[in-house]
């Protein structure tokens, strides 16, 4: 091979690229880009919420699009990395997304909250419960979703409803980075008030593949009150083992608990779980737009909707009706502005109206708390979104 | 001197994609050349990168945002660092005579280890990361501009590259591709083996720590998750082994060729999640099934007439 | 002692048992073809698929999907060191290292194609309760888990040291132009050698599908420890690798039931660097140690 011939390989390679990934054609579509983890070991959780985004793309357009416009998702795998996310999110920007969503990781979504604010694009943080994510000052960035405070604060506001006669002591288990330690460390500083006494913090990586020592320690510890957060295969592992040695305790209460408001998770329980609580992500079953959403998910992808996929739909939801409100909606700068504006009060979140500070972070975002009750899943408070 | 005049005005051609890609690409490299240096050109085969690279980001970073440091500065503090701690894994392994997948082991465990340290580090703000806050002041480390950050990163490039072009060519780097080839006929002929070897190692961890430094500027946030990743030592060895390990133009080259291949593949299977690995897996394995020497290797062995 | 380090020792010797299992199939490849396999994990998530379709695809239950999983997993085995590692043999380390992790990438995302990304859980009939020896529970599948890692570690024992194949095999190990001259057929003999070593990894991937969920990358968390234990053994020291998984299992457990899970990650890798700079031969001696 001659060096001749491998500068034409790379220059070939550069332009490929190029005309792959950019191509910014007058399109007859409005695009809003989607840059989540598509493989990797977090594949699941960002396939869910694009999919989630999908049906509500969909649901869009079936209505006629934006002023006559349709809407179309564009998706980048993110590959879970920094350098990952900043290229799909330039790629998209590129193409001639008007707003980006995503991210799914805080570390992710960090990266491409400054992609986006240097490129003037809007995004609109899909999953990213971070406390700092919007620290910066930045304009272009909008959470809707409850960050780690705003959880960690509706666990101890809800406590009366799942508080039990006699519960004393508390004992935590959580996956160790930033989103289970944040949560487990603000419950931990401020569940005293409550006069419990915390009898046990315990960490582990969410990449274990045992907890049965950790749940032997729980048992030795036999708190009244147990807290479980982490996300899906570490929680049920942790599950399975108090299941299947019949360790009990008086309440156990997940918060944001990536297993706990999981359909699967119920469906390989069953009863055995009842009794179980859990403040999370959850849609609002009085709305109308909600069930819609449910029924589509459930009949396109087969499965019921991974709660934290909901966030996806109704970041959609959110740009979509800044869209309807901007002079020009193919203008990045306008939608930013119009997002700046949002007043929605038609959604399918269990909260009032979705509105954004100045940092840009949902005012009212808030979760619930979910009781496992015959099998499926209940709204307990607050009650204007109770299911009974 | 084409490539160069190429990379030169790359940037100002390019929109923020391409920019962005470019980046990718010198990142690649600069790692490609640190990893080169330790491993390509002394033997030492490292597959620990990202302890040096995390080191470097985390001191910078630590020192700018809780006292203040300019990451210049902190940059410079990085690089020592992981100078030293370059030498202090040199020294261990010397000292225990380990060698090949066992001291590829060693810095692997390394690097994990300082992972899960850094995680549980409350000092170090533990799992929740460090963010860089970002303004536009060039003492700090920041531009607006991407560019600018591109021709900086191209300088780091072409330092190191020619900073191996000159070790090579001096006793140290003869010697060290000597003692690559029998370590005990080199210590024979009087080479002062630990202290080249260690040399080198310091060298490689202090350009690691540059890449990492300039990261967390360009990117603006670091976690353990993140900068102590495998994919990160990962990133340090894939080019060179696909340009051509203890060459100096080859991990150049290969972050040349496999970051815009892994993009195009990315961008064209698009749709169905898990092509664009399974094709950059594919990648690999045929580069280092037929291009046993590299590409670039390959390329300068033809160029001399010898037959692989 | 209190009932509860009992429990936790227990536990511990149990998932060592995979653990052992897994890191025999790594030692066993190390030992005879001196390649450090970084597709070790992902070999072990196809296992864990491949126990997955067959239980649900021919409705036979996890356990009697096993022995077809033994064939599956030989076959890949095989595959991958005659048709792919094989070629470049005798290529510098980290070239073997690149190619098997490519291999890793190959097999994780095919996996994440036919089966998607999503938590897969199996659940056996009857065996939703621990039983209670005493004052002690076992789950039921990790008691059937261990019968089977024992069965197997004793026939992989059996094949290596009373079958003309296993002297072949370790014969190779030894000396490589000897075998040759001897009149053995070493590519294929290596090649073998690979599929047993994958055998055992998937075999250890597909008993756990039973007791956790899987998705297509699960195996990686297994890589790094399985590296922990073959080193520990002595890389190539098939006794060493089993003693060592028990070992590290219930290091694990009782680290994790004094301190969580956070710090017996820690405890295990500081263990590991000691044991590769004060006895890389590992604990047992007798390991082979490779020379560059």
């Amino acid at each position: 091979m001659g060096v001749r011939r491998i500068c034409t390989l790379v220059l070939l390679l550069f332009v490929s690229a190029a005309a792959a990934g950019c191509g910014r054609q007058e399109s007859e579509t409005i695009q809003i880009g989607s840059v989540h983890p598509l493989t990797g070991s977090m594949a699941y959780e960002g396939q869910a919420i694009v999919n989630a985004q999908q049906i509500a793309v969909d649901r869009i357009n079936s209505e006629g699009g934006i002023n006559g416009k349709l809407l179309e998702l564009v998706e980048s795998d993110s590959l879970g990395t920094s350098s990952g996310a900043a290229n799909a999110a330039l790629k998209l920007t590129n193409s001639g997304v008007v707003a980006l969503t995503g991210t799914y990781t805080s570390s992710s979504a960090q990266v491409v909250s400054r992609t986006a604010e240097k490129a003037g694009v809007p995004l609109v943080v899909t999953v990213a419960s971070s406390d700092n994510l919007l620290s910066n000052g930045y304009r272009y960035t909008f959470r809707v979703q409850p960050s780690v405070t705003v959880f960690s604060r509706n666990f101890l506001e809800y406590f009366d409803y799942f508080r039990t006669d006699g519960m004393e002591t508390v004992a935590l288990i959580y996956e160790n980075s930033n989103y289970g330690t944040g949560i487990a460390e603000y419950i931990a500083e401020h569940i005293k008030e409550t006069g419990l006494t915390v009898v046990g913090m315990i960490a582990y990586p969410a990449t274990a593949v045992t907890l049965s020592a950790e749940v032997t320690r729980l048992e030795a510890m036999d708190p009244d009150l147990l807290v479980p957060i982490g996300y899906y295969a570490d929680q049920t592992l942790l599950m399975k083992e108090i299941l299947e040695r019949d360790i009990t305790f008086d309440r156990i209460v997940g918060c944001a608990n990536g297993a706990f408001s999981d359909a699967k998770f119920l469906e390989t329980y069953g009863d055995q779980v009842n009794g179980i609580y859990d403040i999370n992500y959850r849609y609002n079953p009085n709305s109308e737009e909600a069930r819609y959403m449910l029924e589509a998910y459930r009949e396109t992808y087969g499965e019921e909707i991974p709660v934290h996929a909901i966030y996806g739909y109704e970041s959609i939801m959110v740009i979509a009706d800044a869209l309807r409100r901007c002079g020009d909606p193919e203008n990045p700068e306008e939608v930013r502005d119009a997002l700046a504006e949002t007043e929605l009060y038609d959604h399918v979140l269990p909260q009032g109206v979705i509105r954004f500070d100045e940092t840009g972070e949902n005012v009212n975002s808030a979760g619930v708390l979910v009781e496992i009750r015959d099998g499926k899943h209940v709204i307990v408070y607050p009650e204007a979104y109770a299911d009974d | 001197m084409l490539l160069l005049a190429v990379a030169v005005i790359f940037p100002l051609l390019s929109d923020r994609y391409l920019l962005s890609v470019g980046i990718s690409v010198l990142l690649m490299a600069a790692l490609g050349q640190s990893w080169n240096l330790m491993s390509g050109y002394a033997g030492q085969f490292s597959f620990g990168h990202a302890a040096f690279f995390g080191v470097g980001a985390y001191t910078s970073s630590i020192l700018y945002v809780d006292f203040g440091v300019s990451p210049w500065i902190g940059m410079a503090a990085g690089m020592a660092a992981a100078a030293l701690l370059g030498v202090g894994i040199g020294f261990l392994s010397f000292r225990y005579r380990l060698r090949g997948d066992f001291f590829a082991l060693v810095t692997l465990a390394f690097a994990e280890i300082l992972r899960v340290l850094f995680n549980n580090s409350e000092m170090l703000k533990g799992a929740g990361g460090v963010l860089i806050p970002y303004r536009d002041v060039w003492q700090e480390f920041q531009f607006g501009d991407d560019r600018i950050f591109y021709f900086i990163l191209l300088a780091m490039v072409i330092g190191f590259t020619a900073l191996i072009g000159v070790i090579s060519r001096r006793k140290l780097g003869i010697c060290l591709v000597a003692m690559k080839e029998s370590q005990s006929v080199a210590q024979s002929l009087g080479v002062p083996v630990l202290a080249y070897k260690l040399t080198a190692m310091a060298v490689s961890g202090a350009m690691a720590a540059m890449a990492g430094t300039f990261y967390a500027q360009y990117y603006g946030f670091i976690d353990p998750g993140v900068v102590f990743a495998a994919t990160i030592s990962v990133e340090a060895i894939v080019p060179c082994i696909i340009g051509g390990a203890g060459t100096l133009g080859g991990p150049l080259l290969g972050a040349l060729i496999i970051v815009p291949l892994q993009e195009l593949s990315n961008s064209l299977f698009e749709d169905v999640h898990g092509l664009n690995m399974v094709i950059y897996g594919l990648l690999i394995v045929v580069f280092v099934m037929f291009c046993r020497d590299g590409i670039y290797g390959t390329a300068i062995k033809r160029m001399r007439g010898v037959e692989t | 002692m209190s009932i509860y380090v009992l429990q936790s020792f227990l536990d511990g010797v149990l998932m060592g048992g995979i653990y052992a299992l897994a890191a025999l199939g790594l030692s066993l490849i190390f030992g005879v073809l001196k390649i450090t396999n970084f597709a070790h994990g992902a070999m072990m998530a196809v296992g864990m698929y491949t126990v997955y379709a067959l239980a649900v695809g021919l409705g036979i239950g996890p356990y009697a999907a096993l022995p077809l999983a033994v064939v599956f997993m030989f076959a890949i085995g095989f595959g991958v060191q005659r048709f792919l590692i094989n070629s470049i043999d005798h290529a510098p380390a980290h070239n073997q290292l690149l190619l098997t992790l490519g291999i890793a990438y190959i097999l994780e995302n095919v996996l994440l194609m036919i089966f998607t990304p999503n938590y897969r859980t199996l659940t056996v009939e009857g065996f939703e309760k621990a039983i209670h020896i005493g004052p002690l529970t076992v789950a039921p599948a990790k008691l059937i888990m261990f019968g089977v890692v024992l069965v197997i570690t004793a026939g992989v024992y059996i094949l290596l040291y009373q079958t003309r194949v296993g002297r072949s095999i370790r014969a190779s190990a030894q000396d490589e132009e000897g075998a040759r001259l001897m009149g053995i057929h070493v590519r294929r003999i290596r090649a073998a050698a690979f599929g047993l070593g994958a055998v055992c990894t998937g075999i250890a991937g597909g008993l756990l599908t039973p007791v956790m969920s899987i998705y297509p990358t699960l195996g990686e968390s297994f890589q790094l420890k399985c590296f922990v234990i073959a080193v520990l053994g002595g890389m190539g020291n098939l006794w060493g690798a089993f003693v060592s998984g028990l070992l590290i299992g219930v290091i694990e457990s009782l680290s994790g039931y004094w301190l969580g899970g956070t710090w017996s990650e820690m405890l295990i890798y500081g263990a590991f660097i000691l044991i590769l700079l004060v006895r890389p031969t590992g604990i047992f001696g007798r390991g082979n140690r490779r020379e560059n």
